[in-house]
């Protein structure tokens, strides 16, 4: 009896914050292989076109990425304000 | 297994070697982006809360976090945006770590 | 294994058998010590990381105490390792005046090979890497290094300068400062610890939980579909670390290399 006590799930505290980093960071997960895919298989149809083609990878991969991470600054303004 | 035959390495032709030099400074590029979001955020992040501490208006912290997210994507696209060859060294002879 | 995953498997916990799943957490990443010295434990991942360094020293060393022009294995074996990561590291990022710095390169990535490698052999199964003490060391050897590197090479000043914005107006230059100096000397060495230490620490849980509901279903009921299911997925996390061993590895002794090959610039 006492192991079956002992084994009892604890009551479940979610921490929103951490969950909702988790579900913004999918979006900008499929974005950024969506933006790395399609340079890499422009790249390879044209090769010497690479340097133009990474120059918009960058750009569009930092675009991308601050959706993720604007997932880390929210739960920050929820707890000031 | 004697292996005199085997082409040994380092003996490649100097396509390889572009190649593995473009991979390196992509890798490093793309990390450099990566530093420069993460540290945006963290530097005016850093000061949005030094500065609501002392005006005790603690939104402050993540309205310099986000802030700091423009400032860097902003900066990124400047330095990043110019022509290619700005990253593959001919533009900028200081190449991609100046 | 550690904490309550030991204790459940000494129970037989298995499903339906009244206990819940024993799921490994940050637990399992503390490791009783194996002896004590004073108040210093040494534990498990202190063995593995020490063994791992004899291992390849002990390769390289046998490899090329007596060298010969025509190669038995071991030296033709060696001579693979150092040449690979000449021609794939360091000659891309430094060219041919950083062979001075081909022992650092190779010693950090076979090292590093081999510790994340010990997460997929039995009996270890631990990646000594996946514990930030054991990645700080390194990070901070290189960071040291390639700052003594730039400052002696370009000057105190010269070396900060090298990163100043230049063709923006000056009041975005002043907005620029912070986030450049902060990229700098904090961020860029600490993504450089926190990348290798982050894949090493989520590819050993993965590999874990995976590891223990394989064990945990397997009992003579429907349970035992799932725990095959299971086992299959043990097997591509198994192929997924393999490759990302050697990636975590590869990556970051070529970011060493360009950090080392920037602060050199000057020599042009």
């Amino acid at each position: 009896m006492s192991t079956l006590a002992a084994a009892a799930p604890t009551v479940l505290q979610i921490n929103f914050g951490a969950v909702g980093y988790g579900l913004a960071a999918i979006g900008p997960g499929i974005g950024i292989g969506l933006v790395f895919g399609h340079a890499i298989e422009a790249m390879a149809r044209q090769p010497e076109a690479t340097g133009r083609i990474s120059l918009y990878m960058w750009i569009g991969f930092s675009l991308t990425e601050v959706l993720a991470l604007l997932g880390l600054v929210v739960p920050f303004i929820f707890h000031a304000a | 297994m004697r292996t005199r035959e085997r082409r040994r390495p380092g003996r490649g032709d100097g396509a390889g070697d572009q190649e593995a030099a473009s991979r390196a400074l992509g890798l490093s590029t793309g990390w450099n982006v990566f530093s420069y979001l993460i540290s945006g955020m963290v530097a005016y992040g850093a000061i949005g809360w030094l500065v609501g501490r002392a005006v005790h208006v603690s939104l402050l912290f993540p309205i310099g976090m986000v802030v700091g997210l423009g400032i860097s994507v902003g900066w990124i696209i400047y330095r990043y945006g110019r022509s290619g060859d700005a990253i593959y060294g001919h533009g900028d002879k200081r190449g991609d770590d100046r | 294994m550690t904490g309550d995953v030991a204790a459940a498997a000494t129970g037989g916990c298995h499903i339906f058998s009244g206990c819940g799943f024993p799921a490994p957490g940050l637990q399992d990443f503390n490791f009783k010590p194996l002896f004590t010295v004073g108040s210093f434990n040494f534990t498990k991942p202190m063995l593995v990381t020490i063994l791992c360094a004899i291992i390849v020293i002990a390769l390289f060393w046998f490899a090329f105490a007596k060298p010969k022009v025509i190669p038995g294995r071991l030296q033709n074996l060696g001579e693979l390792g150092v040449l690979a990561v000449r021609d794939q590291i360091l000659r891309p990022s430094l060219g041919r005046k950083g062979d001075k710095y081909l022992g650092l390169l190779v010693s950090l990535f076979f090292f590093i090979l081999l510790c994340n490698l010990m997460e997929l052999i039995p009996v270890i199964q631990f990646p000594s890497m996946s514990r930030i003490s054991f990645v700080v060391p390194m990070v901070a050897t290189v960071y040291v290094l390639y700052l003594y590197l730039g400052f002696k090479n370009q000057g105190a000043w010269g070396y900060v300068a090298n990163m100043w914005p230049r063709g923006v107006p000056w009041p975005v230059y002043i907005i620029l400062i912070p986030v450049e100096l902060l990229r700098f000397f904090i961020i860029q060495p600490f993504t450089l610890g926190i990348r290798l230490f982050a894949n090493m620490f989520a590819g050993h849980l993965l590999l874990s939980i995976f590891m223990v509901a394989t064990w945990y279903l397997l009992t003579l009921s429907v349970a035992l579909l799932f725990a095959a299911g299971s086992a299959v997925m043990v097997l591509f996390v198994f192929l997924l670390e393999l490759l990302v061993d050697v990636l975590q590895a590869f990556i970051f002794t070529t970011l060493t290399a360009v950090y080392i090959a920037s602060s050199l610039e000057a020599q042009h």
